[in-house]
């Protein structure tokens, strides 16, 4: 039935088959390979630069020194504890009122919330760093005095901010805000990336130095 | 009439036509072929530059494994100083607008009081001589409030009054409130 049509369009017969292979060869081939080359190349890309960071890491920890790391680690930990460390600030209060020639009459902490469903601490600022709060007692003739102190409070270790002071003859009271942050070990270590300090970062620590030199 | 003058028969024109689909299918044919073979191969020359730069990155990852201890030391050193950083960027300057301002009091004239925060400072001072305070409302207020440093936003002048032997003056300071860095 179909032999007079075959006959007729057998000529036809190859070139049909072959422009529906080539279309094939073209959306079911050639087409996924092109996205799987994309693809490739976007993942190459990506590891051309981990190898760099890696590189670069790699170049950053071998250059330095572990004296100088365990001594600067020292000092940052001084200088930021990881947790409240309520004898480092009555060292700090001691040595701010030697230095100001104050007497520390009394001082007390604000503890803060004991429990509660707050996910931040009610005890950070802006800066996202928690802190604690001291309410310093002070006794000195000289006004000028407990503004001294306050200034080295502040040039000491941990690193505090003075929220206020009042003074009323020869008495005075400051609050101060001691601070610290915990950090997590797992989350830091899962960094690729060591960059080496900064210029403005190295001045920081070069600061941190100098006021942990001159307690 | 057309017809008559036409040499070649509809035999041969068919043959011609049909000989050059085929060629034309071939040459599509062949390209598309070559096309994807090519496109394999480089697929192919990818897939081991990956897996090159894949052994590559494993050995600097293991020789960065050795120096696990400084490594982590290095992270946290840079995470404290962060921190200390947007601390000090950000520091009220409580203490030090206030040693500005008390530093430029005149010896004559007695501090009593100060109350200070980031916002305000008030200063409470006594002197037997009013012309001394008025001198301190007329020329240092004016240096204070020229300090742009400062950031003085208004000074007030509260109160005076006379106690025992000595005029009581209280001056507020307003500071703008700065925002905070990052």
């Amino acid at each position: 039935m179909l032999a007079p049509y075959y006959s007729k369009y057998k000529q036809y017969i190859l070139p049909i088959v072959l422009i529906c292979v080539s279309f094939f060869i073209i959306f079911k081939v050639f087409l996924p390979e092109l996205t799987s080359i994309s693809e490739e190349k976007r993942t190459i890309e990506t590891q051309k630069m981990e190898i760099e960071t890696l590189k670069k890491t790699f170049q950053v920890l071998s250059s330095q020194d572990d004296t100088k790391i365990g001594d600067d680690l020292k000092i940052v930990k001084l200088a930021l504890p990881t947790s409240k460390d309520p004898s480092a600030v009555f060292q700090a209060m001691v040595s701010a009122a030697e230095k100001s020639k104050v007497e520390l009459k009394q001082y007390s902490f604000k503890v803060g919330n004991i429990y509660g469903k707050q996910v931040n601490s009610p005890n950070s600022d802006k800066k996202g760093i928690p802190f604690l709060t001291v309410l310093i007692r002070l006794s000195s003739p000289d006004a000028q005095s407990f503004i001294r102190f306050a200034s080295e409070i502040q040039k000491g270790m941990p690193i505090s901010e003075v929220n206020n002071i009042n003074i009323q003859g020869s008495s005075g009271t400051l609050e101060v805000n001691f601070y610290y942050k915990p950090y997590d070990l797992t989350v830091l270590a899962k960094q690729n990336k060591v960059i080496p300090l900064s210029a403005s970062e190295e001045k920081i620590l070069e600061q941190l130095k100098e006021w942990e030199g001159s307690k | 009439m057309k017809d008559d003058i036409n040499l070649i028969t509809p035999r041969k024109i068919t043959k011609s036509a049909i000989r050059k689909i085929v060629l034309t299918s071939f040459i599509v044919f062949g390209s598309v072929f070559a096309i994807t073979v090519a496109a394999f191969f480089y697929t192919f020359f990818l897939h081991s530059t990956s897996s090159s730069l894949d052994a590559q990155s494993k050995t600097i990852q293991l020789s960065i494994s050795g120096l696990g201890d400084r490594r982590e030391k290095t992270i946290i050193i840079k995470d404290r100083l962060t921190n200390i950083q947007k601390i000090l960027n950000n520091l009220k300057k409580v203490e030090s607008n206030t040693s500005s301002i008390v530093s430029e009091i005149p010896k004559g004239i007695v501090v009593v009081g100060v109350n200070a925060d980031d916002q305000k400072i008030t200063l409470r001072l006594s002197s037997p001589s009013l012309n001394e305070l008025d001198l301190l409302t007329q020329d240092t207020m004016l240096k204070f409030a020229k300090n742009s440093k400062l950031g003085i936003k208004k000074i007030d002048s509260s109160s005076l009054s006379v106690a025992k032997d000595a005029y009581r003056l209280t001056l507020d300071f307003f500071f703008t409130s700065k925002a905070v860095k990052k």
